[in-house]
């Protein structure tokens, strides 16, 4: 690949801080002092189930392919009374196998490397090996053992391997391997006592075998008999389902169903939610007027703080309802077959299959979405995916297509407006995957890692697991997204506020304001998409959060609370007058700005967060660019195609 | 030189015939008996249960060219592109 070279991300960042005992870790160890447990172990292996055993807290698990995205870590009680702390490291397959350094593999290799250089002889590598696939689990400890530190085995899904009537010999494998070996059920109470016991006895007495082979060894130590009734039901399910699921016809139809579901469940349930956080919002900022008077600092309070936090609180049901669907598809192993039902399709586009996860993520918030962009082995097909994100059609574009639909399209039928809506959903994923072919075949050139993913057996989610996840990811929802839309709601207020120098002292305070100002200034450039300058403001303040953006006409057009309720400021939108009497906006405008905020990444967390995952300036730069670009072109062709075709 | 070849008897190949792991039919067994990859995606394809010796059943192959589902004797199942699976050699059973 001689193209630009991606940019070499990255060990993972710290993404998830303080939830009870469980928090992310630089992925460098710091404390030299305490004992180090990392928990090592093929996707799927039932190692996240180990963490949450362990630590008492949870950790995300999943049963799609390493999706595991955060180095999770806890303090960890040993009964040696030694401190120690426990990390549990994104799934790997094999730890020779060179991949990129800011996949999940790559985390997990790193971790490693970075941890035996600076712990000394105080890391104990803890395997998670799947009881019912030893052969295969072998072939990572063949990998581990080569390495300098302490191996400890944890043989789980020992549950599924008796309902298999199989039988695992722990101590001739261990005898064999010259490591402890426990054989347990992660998701029993009872696995935690001989796991620390084995941690603590490993790490004063290390030995180890020095080769094996990994068939012949797990033939000798896996005695197999008659599986159960059950078992031969169990299996007989995963198979049932996925001649139903993977129908080469019936399944990408209900594929399409289930996700079409989805997002009209996602929908349903969250609007009364947000609508009911939005009241609750009003209240305090009604009160805080009340308490603090009409001066500066009510208004800041009241229009900046409350408002800028609500925002945030109100897009917080949809995250968390996208999250847990996503949670329970993926724990159920139907992820994976989404990613098998899409690869064909995906390979036009120069993506892989398991591409689609973040796509869809990306139709909630950009953030996480460019953060489950780590399960992508290919580095290319990484960035494309990253730089493709931002023009899904996120929960923050919502408020603004509802209101230029409710200003614009009120004549219309329901059925119109909502495929006005489907419409604009469409162009996102339609241009996102135009974009990603012409990414592949432009900047982002090169041969793609063709694909080779484990379809795991289809089984039961393991709630708790799924809820301390999505509360995790609903806390770093608050604090990434959250912080930049609080920051920029505060700083609009500021721009909303202050008096631009020099401005006439004729007219409103806020058509003096510093945004209108700005706004006036970048007339030239957004007259040919139809937009004025109070379009322009709405436009800067959604620059830092789309977000902002209904609230910021709201105050623009004199209506108060227009986040809460949008029909008095559609009403106003649509009966807006130039001075010369002529409406200011027609149904040209509404199309050309629904185009514009489709595409341009009108988001500062986004932009952070390509900065973060891709470790450099350039792409978030990049994207910034071409989705303003492409914004501004496909609002000029709207605005003036609309015209043409006789549209006011 | 010209080759009459019905004068040759009709033959029955005693060996079992070997083709590429893309050409084997949905629901029927094989074992790999040679790889065309290099390091990299041997150990990576060896991890997923793809390596010399391995039984494989061709569970379903996706229409259009797409991934076929393949289940590995040693447990588990995975999804493969065909162009990894056309340089996977096996012969299959009969």
């Amino acid at each position: 690949m001689a193209e630009p070279t991606p940019p070499r991300p990255s060990l993972a960042e710290p993404a998830v801080r303080s939830s009870d005992s469980v928090r992310s870790s630089p992925v460098t160890p710091t404390d030299a002092t305490a004992l180090l447990v990392a928990l090592v172990g093929r996707p799927n292996a039932g190692k996240s189930s180990l963490f949450n055993r362990l630590t008492g807290g949870s950790a995300r698990v999943g049963n799609f392919p390493g999706i595991t995205v955060d180095v999770l870590e806890a303090p960890l009680a040993l009964p040696s009374g030694r401190a120690a702390r426990i990390v549990d490291l994104p799934g790997v397959y094999s730890l020779v196998a060179s991949v990129d350094p800011a996949t999940d593999e790559g985390i997990a290799q790193r971790f490693l490397d970075d941890s035996a250089a600076k712990a000394g002889g105080a890391v104990v590598v803890v395997q998670v090996l799947d009881a019912t696939q030893v052969a295969l689990g072998l072939r990572l400890t063949r990998e581990l053992l080569a390495r300098s530190e302490p191996l400890v085995v944890v043989a789980t899904q020992a549950d599924v391997l008796v309902a298999e009537g199989r039988v695992l010999d722990a101590h001739a494998l261990a005898s064999a391997l010259g490591v402890e070996v426990v054989l347990v059920n992660a998701r029993s109470p009872e696995a935690s006592s001989p796991v620390l016991a084995a941690i603590a006895r490993a790490a004063s007495a290390p030995a180890r075998a020095t080769s094996f082979d990994p068939d012949a060894l797990a033939r000798a130590v896996v005695r197999d008999a008659a599986p159960s009734p059950r078992e031969l039901h169990r299996r007989g399910f995963t198979a049932r389902v996925d001649a139903l699921l993977l129908h080469p016809l019936l399944g990408p139809v209900l594929f399409l169903a289930l996700m079409t579901a989805l997002f009209a469940g996602v929908f349903l349930v969250t609007e009364p939610v947000s609508a009911l956080l939005d009241r609750a919002k009003d209240a305090l900022a009604a009160a805080a007027t009340s308490l603090l008077g009409k001066g500066l600092l009510a208004s800041f309070v009241a229009d900046g703080i409350v408002d800028g936090a609500g925002t945030v609180l109100t897009f917080l049901p949809q995250i968390v309802i996208l999250t847990v669907t996503m949670e329970l598809l993926e724990a159920s192993g139907y992820l994976a077959r989404g990613a098998f039902l899409l690869d064909r399709v995906f390979r036009i586009a120069g993506l892989g299959g398991r591409a689609f996860v973040p796509l869809l993520t990306g139709h909630a918030c950009a953030i996480p979405a460019i953060q489950a962009t780590r399960i992508l082995r290919d580095p290319m097909e990484r960035l494309t995916t990253i730089l493709v994100i931002p023009l899904m059609s996120c929960a923050a574009r919502l408020p603004v297509y509802g209101l230029l639909i409710a200003a614009f399209f009120a004549g219309a039928s329901a059925l119109a407006r909502a495929a006005i809506f489907v419409t604009l959903y469409f162009s996102g994923i339609v241009l996102g995957l135009v974009a990603a072919v012409v990414l592949r075949r432009s900047v982002l050139r090169g041969r793609s890692l063709p694909l080779a993913m484990e379809l795991p057996a289809y089984r039961a989610p393991e709630l708790r697991v799924v809820f301390a996840s999505t509360l995790r990811g609903a806390g770093r929802f608050v604090r990434e997204v959250g912080t930049t839309i609080l920051v920029a709601a505060l700083a609009l207020w500021v721009l909303l506020t202050i008096p631009m120098p020099g401005a006439k002292a004729d007219g409103s305070p806020l058509e003096r304001s510093l945004a209108a100002g700005l706004g006036r200034a970048l007339e030239p450039v957004t007259e040919p998409l139809g937009f004025d300058w109070q379009i322009n403001v709405g436009l800067i303040a959604s620059f830092g959060a789309r977000e902002l953006m209904v609230g910021t006409l709201g105050v623009i057009h004199g209506i108060e609370d227009a986040d809460e309720d949008a029909a008095p400021l559609a009403a106003r939108l649509k009966d807006a007058r130039s001075a010369d009497g002529t409406r200011r906006y027609g149904v040209r405008t509404a199309l050309s700005l629904m185009a514009f905020f489709v595409l341009a990444c009108q988001c500062l967390s986004t932009v952070a967060a390509i900065r973060r995952e891709t470790r450099s300036w350039r792409w978030p730069l990049f994207t910034l660019g071409y989705t303003y670009a492409l914004a501004w072109v496909a609002a000029f062709v709207v605005y003036r195609g609309a015209g043409l075709l006789g549209l006011g | 030189m010209k080759i009459n070849f019905s004068s040759y008897p009709m033959v029955t190949l005693a060996q079992p015939t070997q083709l590429s792991l893309s050409e084997l039919p949905a629901g029927r067994s094989a074992q790999v008996v040679a790889l065309e990859l290099d390091g990299d995606e041997s150990a990576w394809l060896a991890a997923f249960g793809l390596f010399v010796g391995q039984r494989l059943t061709m569970v379903r192959r996706a229409l259009a060219g797409g991934p076929l589902h393949v289940r590995a004797a040693s447990g588990g199942e995975f999804a493969l592109a065909r162009s990894l699976a056309v340089r996977v050699a096996v012969i299959a059973d009969r």
